[in-house]
């Protein structure tokens, strides 16, 4: 059999095979728009007007976002110290100087391993 | 006209087959299951296993761990100079140790090589203030030190990925005398003075995104917010061709697990500290300091005359995050003799996790590695 032929037989399978079952159907037609559709839909992602269009939406999710929290931030901080108890800025301060006492504990652990090095008999 | 296109598709002809033909149920059978399997896999993915080879935690400093992968071969066969894989601050690091059978830690072990990784960990509120600089001057400086005093070497030798790579480059300017053998970069974005269009430099340069404004906001830069914007570079692939892949190989269980690892990979996202983004962005992306030798930290100059450690540059010739020009330039501003630079026909993940990585480009990694760590 020619190579044409076979090449025909071999898409004729595909394509009854294709609309018998849904899936068959559904990577033909990826298969066959998804370099066109990613170049087309690359080429607008990459535009400069698209980098500031996504600049813009954020921003406005940004001010909502401002909003909420210095509202909400407030009456939480106020509740919290009604309460007695730490504010988020309070417990982060906290961590933050358990970093820093980690780093030096580190810092002195390393002193240590060198004093030890020191005492120890050096190799002929 | 194509024949695949859909007005040469009979959909007509589809409808009355079904209804006509005995092998309805059979086909309505095997979609509705390959749908399933499908959905198992995508939901499956996120607890996909992880990190399988062997290692020990040697050392933890706030979120950060360094891991020691536990030899396979007898300490007489191993090289003397232990390597340190420094991966980016945005995805996890597991990405060096996929699954067995495709983890480069796993294949370097196997090759003689005394591996320490450095997960950066996941940043929370207490870590906004973390710089990008702070990376390097309170973290890494540490990390190298703890490598040396484990393995007894008096040198090591260190591979970055990603933004690890330009971590490690800014480590290797900023400390001239720092025990550095050798290096390696993978992807390494350093020279931003050319915003390619369609590059996530393009969208975060001056005019477009107020940087202020969103760490002011937000703190830590959000995980979500960064994967959403690494998969918008290439929409019809990520959020469409993944899973199209997905359910073409879906009979085919190590394909399967394969896709699942990589899946988790790619959707776990861990937040990026404010402070850290924002110094990136205006120092490195927009200011474009480092290249120029502008950078300052603690009153040194980061100067990129100062590396003088053979150097492995390999860039991804097909990378959409870095492109190849924000990588090359770094060759001809090192002071060091011995540099080669490999561009690949591949992607910015493909680099890491691709049959050819695994085929040619880890052995040659082994190559020119091996050759200089004896």
């Amino acid at each position: 059999m020619s190579e044409e032929k076979k090449e025909k037989q071999i898409k004729t399978q595909d394509d009854e095979k294709a609309i018998s079952d849904p899936f068959a159907q559904m990577f033909q037609f990826y298969d066959s728009f998804s370099k066109s559709w990613s170049g087309v839909m690359s080429e607008a992602v990459g535009s400069k007007s698209f980098a500031e269009s996504m600049g813009q939406q954020l921003e406005g999710s940004l001010d909502s976002m401002t909003l909420f929290r210095r509202q909400f931030g407030d009456l939480m901080e106020q509740y919290l110290q009604m309460m007695s108890l730490p504010t988020r800025k309070e417990v982060i301060n906290i961590a933050q100087r358990l970093t820093h006492l980690e780093m030096a504990l580190d810092d002195l652990n390393a002193k240590m391993d060198e004093l030890i090095d020191l005492q120890k008999p050096k190799k002929k | 006209m194509d024949s695949k296109s859909p007005a040469t598709i009979p959909w007509d002809d589809l409808f009355f087959q079904l209804e006509d033909s005995n092998e309805a149920a059979e086909t309505a059978q095997r979609t509705y299951k390959r749908y399933i399997q499908s959905m198992r896999a995508i939901i499956d993915s996120y607890d996909a296993p992880i990190n399988q080879t062997p290692r020990e935690e040697i050392w933890r400093l706030n979120k950060s761990k360094l891991y020691h992968y536990t030899p396979t071969k007898p300490a007489d066969e191993c090289f003397p100079i232990p390597l340190l894989l420094v991966y980016a601050l945005i995805n996890r690091p597991f990405i060096f140790d996929l699954v067995p059978g495709r983890s480069f830690v796993e294949f370097m072990l196997d090759q003689g090589f005394e591996i320490y990784l450095l997960d950066w960990g996941e940043p929370g509120p207490e870590d906004q203030d973390t710089t990008f600089d702070d990376y390097v001057t309170e973290y890494l400086t540490r990390v190298v030190r703890k490598v040396l005093r484990h393995s007894g070497a008096d040198e090591l030798s260190m591979l970055g990925y990603c933004i690890g790579a330009t971590l490690s480059v800014v480590y290797a300017a900023l400390y001239p005398e720092a025990p550095l053998r050798n290096m390696i970069l993978l992807t390494a974005p350093i020279d931003f003075s050319s915003q390619l269009d369609g590059s996530m430099a393009m969208w975060l340069d001056e005019g477009r995104i107020d940087i202020d404004k969103l760490i002011d906001t937000v703190g830590n830069v959000p995980g979500e917010l960064i994967r959403h914007w690494a998969k918008m570079l290439k929409p019809v692939e990520n959020f469409v061709g993944s899973y199209v892949n997905l359910m073409k190989m879906v009979d085919d269980e190590g394909a399967v697990k394969a896709w699942q690892v990589i899946n988790r990979w790619v959707e776990d996202v861990i937040p990026f500290s404010g402070e850290a983004f924002r110094q990136f962005v205006k120092t490195y992306l927009r200011g474009n300091k480092l290249i120029k030798g502008e950078h300052i930290i603690h009153g040194q100059p980061v100067d990129l005359a100062n590396i003088k450690a053979p150097l492995f540059n390999i860039v991804a010739k097909f990378d959409h995050l870095v492109s190849q020009s924000q990588s090359e330039s770094i060759m001809s501003l090192i002071s060091s003799e011995d540099k080669e630079l490999k561009v690949i026909p591949s992607t910015h993940v493909g680099i890491m996790i691709s049959g050819s990585a695994r085929y040619k480009l880890w052995p040659e990694i082994v190559e020119w590695l091996g050759e200089r760590s004896i």
